[in-house]
């Protein structure tokens, strides 16, 4: 394996607001059955 | 070990998004009643179909699905009625779906299923075989008439 | 890595097999949605009939291209990390049995004497040799696993420290799942089915025989995803010019994998009688369980891209995204993972819909169904097979791709095609649209009482869906025949892109050892499955007899029938 800096910066901020962004698309679904399960029950 | 912030991070939201979920669907099953159906034991008695008006407003159906019909095909039950639908099949597997009342059963040879709905709304409420039962699968469904109590 | 010619064959046999197959199960796929669409208001079209087709187009794509190509996937990714061959002997008896599987299998659908769809719930009874060619099919890829560990168990003496490969574990873990998943089938079938069908035994207990086929039929879906996520983990990165942000959270996630995968069956059971719904819940919290390790890997690989794109000279949160090698023709792999991994939000995200309990009333067996799933197998796992089977052909054999402009754009098409027909699908699902009809007959046929017009431009979507996708798999068809048949121009080589770690991780023991992980898993399984088959032989009646899908009396009946 060839050396690294050892001081490669790199926070993965994008990736965590790609992961927040995901997790609000499943809540939105899940509660879009989830009220349309209600309104049928 | 260590592991990286970040994927702790995700780790933690990861589990509160299905606390919340887990939440929901207990308060959901606690205020409207929303459950799965109901496992009952074997018994014969429910392989007649049947419908039992227990009171005005409470009704039971034995209802036998078979290639490829529901018998019986047509119900007759006034607004507001309860009814509770115990289901089983005569022969292969079938599906059992009232869309828009969130009933969803198989009918399987050999056992019994069961479920409850609350008629609130008039109209005529499809009972849909959902799951491949041969070459009549397509053909295969019943109604529900939910009416005023006065008209038949 | 030099590759002997025994191996090749073996391994272009077994990527091309399936691809040659995909033209009738790719062609099943469209016509269902010609039907679906009330474009046909018929049976059957050109002599096969939809439900027989329906068959096909299941065990096609979902049983015979996923089994194949994971075990070609396999030889080859221990070959290539271990620098040594499998056993040939072993590979020639695993594709043999395969093989034959899928002929007596084939055989039996295209005489239509096996139109049970892949998931065959009896009483509906099939011929006693589809079962049989499934059976073998099953058996032949066990074959591979203990060869392999055997490989595993001789790399690891000479290096104890040192951490076993990313793609390596993935290989292993997976076809322990699948191994042990695939014990409950193999029951059902050769115990249950085969003397039921053949007349042996007189009943069968259908709820048993449901139990069985569903402790298989989960852990199913990930023996199709693990392959996709071990490319996710270890090639994309390296396609991408980017590094894996964590190993760790790799091995994590597929030691999750590992025990969660086979528990959680009943959570397509849930609509099912004899099964408390006690045991229901048990299985939906286990089901969120495994939900977990894929939202790590959504993370990790996101961070992955992100990490390449800012390579790249990408600023701010979302720039990284528009600088990643999408239509790079040298770097085909980049699409096919990249499309998969957009349609793997959607078919995760209604995926745990699905499992949650009560949620499942709304759309079990409805349209929506398929309209999930086809976000899943025919998505990430799909584009993952078929990206890397060309890959690995092209590759092996020295021959340049076919066509490469097209074939960068093949998973593009495909993804936009899938998104619309999985719109159409999942909408009139929520409509009460049902799964595995030939609504072309009565619910989408003007002239029937069952006329449904609330389902019309729902399965009109579905078909546009479902022609663009046609259009994209023939595509690949083309091009990957197209690619067998060009002329060698380098010198073949075993090739697999391997992704650099960006942490660079300490080995962990506990996330290196199979053995603390096969105990959890056995005592989960246990713990969730016997409740189960309990509830089962307790709640269950009488067995059912044969059926014919023609025919409302039971097999046996028919000679009781008296002559005048």
């Amino acid at each position: 394996m060839e050396p690294q800096e050892k001081k490669e910066k790199f926070t993965p901020k994008g990736a965590m607001a790609f992961f927040i962004a995901l997790v609000v698309l499943s809540l939105l679904f899940w509660y879009g059955i989830y009220s349309l399960m209600i309104e049928r029950s | 070990m260590k592991i990286d912030k970040f994927e702790k991070r995700v780790l933690i939201i990861t589990l509160s998004v299905i606390g919340l979920f887990i939440f929901s669907l207990l308060y959901a099953k606690n205020k409207y009643q929303t459950d799965l159906p109901e496992c009952l034991p074997y018994n014969k008695v429910y392989t007649e179909p049947k419908i039992n008006k227990l009171d005005s407003t409470t009704y039971q159906v034995f209802s036998v699905a078979s290639m490829w019909q529901f018998e019986p095909g047509e119900i007759y039950v006034p607004v507001g009625s309860e009814v509770d639908f115990y289901l089983t099949s005569k022969d292969v597997v079938h599906g059992f779906n009232i869309a828009q009342k969130n009933v969803n059963m198989m009918a399987v040879y050999g056992s019994i299923n069961k479920t409850t709905v609350k008629f609130d709304k008039p109209g005529v409420y499809d009972i849909v075989c959902h799951e491949y039962c041969g070459v009549g699968h397509q053909n295969m469904r019943a109604q529900v008439i939910v009416n005023y109590p006065t008209a038949k | 890595m030099q590759v002997s010619k025994t191996f090749k064959r073996i391994i272009y046999l077994e990527l091309a097999i399936p691809v040659a197959l995909l033209i009738i199960g790719i062609y099943h796929g469209l016509m269902q949605t010609v039907y679906r669409a009330g474009v046909l208001h018929q049976t059957s079209f050109l002599k096969l009939d939809y439900y027989q087709g329906l068959t096909l187009h299941g065990v096609i794509n979902a049983l015979v291209l996923t089994t194949f190509f994971a075990v070609a996937f396999g030889h080859a990714t221990m070959a290539f990390y271990f620098k040594k061959e499998p056993n040939k002997k072993l590979m020639w008896l695993s594709f043999w049995l395969m093989l034959t599987g899928v002929l007596l299998a084939a055989a039996t659908m295209l005489m239509g004497k096996a139109s049970v769809l892949y998931t065959f719930y009896p009483p509906l009874k099939a011929h006693p040799l589809f079962y049989l060619g499934a059976a073998l099919l099953i058996v032949g890829s066990w074959v591979p696993l203990f060869d392999w560990v055997r490989m595993y168990n001789a790399w690891k003496k000479e290096n104890p420290e040192i951490k076993t490969p990313l793609a390596v574990l993935g290989t292993l873990i997976n076809f322990i799942i699948w191994f042990m998943c695939t014990l409950a089938v193999a029951y059902e079938v050769l115990v249950l089915l085969i003397p039921w069908s053949m007349g042996w035994t007189k009943t069968v207990n259908v709820n048993l025989a449901r139990t069985l086929f569903w402790f298989f039929g989960h852990a199913l879906v990930y023996f199709w995803l693990l392959p996709a996520y071990i490319m996710f983990y270890t090639i994309l990165p390296k396609v991408a010019g980017g590094k894996l942000y964590s190993d760790l959270a790799g091995r994590i996630a597929l030691f999750l994998f590992l025990i969660f995968s086979i528990p959680v069956g009943v959570h397509h059971q849930y609509s099912d009688p004899t099964i408390t719904r006690g045991v229901k819940f048990f299985h939906g919290l286990l089901t969120y369980g495994v939900a977990i390790p894929s939202f790590i890997t959504a993370f990790t690989i996101a961070a992955s891209l992100e990490y390449a794109g800012r390579k790249r000279g990408a600023k701010g949160l979302f720039g990284w995204m528009a600088k990643l090698p999408y239509l790079n023709k040298d770097k085909f792999l980049f699409g096919y993972f990249i499309c998969g991994l957009i349609l793997f939000i959607f078919g995760g995200v209604t995926g745990i819909i699905n499992s949650s309990y009560s949620l499942n009333n709304v759309i079990h067996n409805t349209a929506w169904l398929p309209g999930h799933f086809h976000m899943t197998v025919a998505g990430p796992v799909f584009l993952g097979i078929v990206g890397m089977s060309l890959y690995l052909y092209a590759r092996m054999s020295g021959k340049k791709i076919f066509m490469p402009s097209v074939n960068a754009i093949i998973p593009y098409l495909w993804m936009i095609g899938m998104l619309i027909f999985s719109f159409g699908m999942s909408w009139g699902g929520l409509r009460g649209e049902p799964r595995r009809t030939n609504l072309g007959i009565s619910y989408l046929n003007p002239e029937s009482a069952q006329f449904r017009p609330d389902w019309v431009p729902t399965t009109t979507i579905a078909l546009l869906g479902g022609f663009i996708m046609f259009l994209a798999g023939m595509l690949f068809v083309v091009v990957f025949f197209g690619t067998i048949f060009k002329k060698k121009t380098e010198e073949g080589e075993l090739d697999i892109p391997v992704a650099e770690a960006f942490h660079d991780e300490k080995r962990v023991p506990l996330f290196d050892r199979f053995k603390p992980w096969l105990v959890a898993m056995i005592v989960i399984i246990l713990l969730a499955y016997i409740p189960a088959l309990i509830n089962v032989n307790k709640n269950s009646g009488p067995g059912a007899p044969r059926y014919n899908i023609d025919n409302p009396m039971p097999l046996e009946n028919k000679t009781e029938t008296v002559k005048p």
